[in-house]
């Protein structure tokens, strides 16, 4: 079974890159589209430029023309919108267009971070950093669940920016010299934050858009 | 001038060495940033200063380019000595000829031929293209290194293009007698004294860019040259002081050069640039889109694709727009590993990209070479 996953941003294609092939060991990673054989997924990353669906348009018109292709994943945050308004957004676009193969929808509720602050090895039971034990105060999101971490009114951040912000922090207190940003998200490959994050949502049923990536690649 | 192969090595041991690269009529430079593009971009410029200024600089050059049905090969490499003077090593130009090489000048530490001829001992930090660009040799190298121009378009530079300046007397006089651009490209004026020898001596061509200008930004009604005299009653200066101005829509006075946005500003000066450009010339341009609305920035590729005159533009952009409007054939994507920069051409990847609907841009930053761009 081949797949074609389109995601966001670049995190994310970093991540799927590790991430899909633990979740169904099966599959391999074909950097070029036209290469595809069998047990192959493609991933396009939109960049974090505007025009994501402009990107979800051409993958249809790639998944229709080479063919190969049994499954189209669009993975998406749902941002500002509830899980299933951001379901409904994407089910009602790409509803009018024609597309070969099966499409499946991951929405990343509320974004990426917020799967990876699910991780409780990741986040220390006992901060060095001031800030980290503030907004673990604020909201610890090793006991509750990451999607319902609230915006930081104060500190003027929305829940995506909240998140991203936590999620740095925590990493950066846990390990040392070590940053995690857009563009090295490193420590987020390895199997076992994957295997951590699968834990949290079978243990507590926290992160239930998880669920989604744990079913689209089976 | 028209730059056909270029490679490039810094001379210090911790110096950047770049790939050896084929140029085309357009080329677009894209990479991560810190991967050598601009860096590229000023090695280019530098030699041209080198050639033409006797301005000296340290590097290592290997570049072939045609000027006047010609080509060429010129090999040029300095070195700093331990006491901390730099001369040059290595100045060999041949002319290439049914893919023979013909010397034209051979130099290195201990002689110095030129045309098969020793010549007397010269300064190590004068190349051979300045020291004898009178020769006939010689002197199509020198002209074709005098074409190459590069633009930042942003800090002092802009500035000082559409600062004001009073036209010198004995320009006009000079001009009305060659109305050649070369002359007026040389001249090195600001922006509105260029406009202002347009708009006496090349009436055409200053009607040619105020139209294009306006259609670029359309709330632009009227596009006019006015001495800072008129403009301002209080200033006195000797000799005309040409202003470019424009009028707005809805706004009944003239706006001058200096007040308008500094995008604006950047549309009129590549323009004036490309219009004034000798033919053979070369135009390095480096981000050009920075701080540029979208309106001053749709135009930019097809304009560049078709200007019709020989120019040969190598430029920088991170611009999604920028990029996927220039053909993948014509990029060329920089990567870095420590010091060595690898440059890919476009070529390489358009028959891949050709074979996805997602938009070039979209592949070329889904694209390792693109995306691990500095190891």
């Amino acid at each position: 079974m081949n797949f074609y996953v389109v995601v966001e941003g670049m995190v994310e294609k970093g991540v799927y890159r590790s991430w899909i092939p633990l979740v169904n060991p099966a599959l391999t990673y074909v950097e070029d589209p036209s290469k595809i054989d069998d047990n192959n997924f493609f991933l396009i990353s939109g960049g974090g430029y505007p025009g994501y669906f402009d990107v979800i348009d051409n993958a249809i018109l790639d998944v229709n023309e080479i063919g190969v292709f049994d499954r189209l994943v669009i993975s998406t945050d749902s941002e500002e919108m509830t899980c299933a308004e951001k379901y409904k957004e994407i089910v009602d676009y790409v509803s009018e267009k024609k597309c070969s193969s099966e499409i499946r929808i991951i929405i990343q509720h509320f974004c990426f971070e917020t799967w990876g602050l699910s991780n409780r090895k990741a986040v220390s039971p006992h901060p060095h950093s001031q800030k980290l034990r503030e907004y673990k105060q604020f909201f610890n999101v090793r006991v509750n669940d990451p999607e319902l971490l609230p915006p930081h009114i104060k500190e003027g951040l929305n829940r995506s920016q909240f998140a991203a912000k936590y999620l740095r922090l925590a990493l950066n207190d846990k390990f040392k010299n070590l940053t995690y940003t857009k563009k090295a998200p490193d420590v987020l490959l390895h199997p076992k934050y994957f295997v951590q994050v699968k834990n949290r949502f079978e243990e507590t049923h926290h992160v239930c858009s998880f669920e989604a990536f744990l079913k689209a690649f089976v | 001038m028209r730059i056909l192969t270029y490679k490039y090595k810094d001379v210090d041991p911790i110096g950047w060495h770049f790939s050896k690269v084929e140029f085309d009529k357009v080329n677009l430079l894209v990479g991560d940033t810190a991967t050598g593009k601009t860096r590229l971009l000023n090695t280019i410029f530098n030699l041209g200063r080198f050639s033409v200024s006797n301005e000296f600089k340290n590097g290592g050059w290997d570049i072939t380019f045609k000027h006047n049905d010609a080509t060429y090969r010129w090999v040029l490499e300095t070195e700093t000595m331990k006491d901390g003077e730099s001369g040059i090593i290595q100045d060999n130009i041949w002319k290439i000829e049914r893919q023979r090489e013909i010397p034209i000048v051979g130099r290195d530490r201990t002689s110095f031929k030129f045309n098969g001829r020793e010549v007397p001992k010269l300064s190590s930090k004068e190349n051979s293209v300045w020291l004898l660009k009178e020769e006939e040799l010689v002197k199509p190298i020198y002209e074709g290194f005098s074409n190459i121009m590069q633009r930042r378009f942003f800090g002092d530079e802009l500035v000082n293009m559409t600062g004001y300046q009073t036209i010198p007397v004995n320009f006009i006089e000079k001009i009305k007698k060659d109305r050649g651009l070369k002359r007026l490209f040389q001249a090195e004026f600001n922006l509105s004294g260029t406009l202002y020898f347009l708009s006496e001596y090349h009436k055409d061509i200053f009607n040619k860019i105020c139209t294009l200008y306006k259609g670029i930004f359309p709330f632009i009604i009227e596009t006019t040259l006015i001495d800072i005299r008129d403009l301002n009653k209080n200033i006195s200066v000797i000799g005309p002081m040409p202003i470019f101005c424009i009028k707005e829509k809805g706004i009944d006075k003239w706006i001058p050069i200096l007040d308008i946005s500094s995008g604006m500003q950047k549309v009129l000066l590549m323009l004036t640039d490309i219009f004034v450009f000798p033919e053979e010339g070369i135009y390095l341009i480096d981000e050009y889109e920075n701080s540029l609305g979208i309106n001053a920035i749709d135009f930019f590729p097809s304009f560049i694709l078709e200007v019709e005159k020989d120019i040969q533009f190598i430029v920088t952009s991170h611009h999604p727009y920028i990029i996927n409007e220039i053909p993948v054939k014509n990029w060329y994507v920089f990567h870095r590993k420590g010091t060595e920069v690898t440059i890919k051409r476009g070529s390489e990847l358009a028959e891949r990209f050709g074979k996805s609907k997602q938009k070039a841009f979209i592949q070329l930053i889904n694209d390792p070479f693109y995306t691990d761009g500095v190891e």
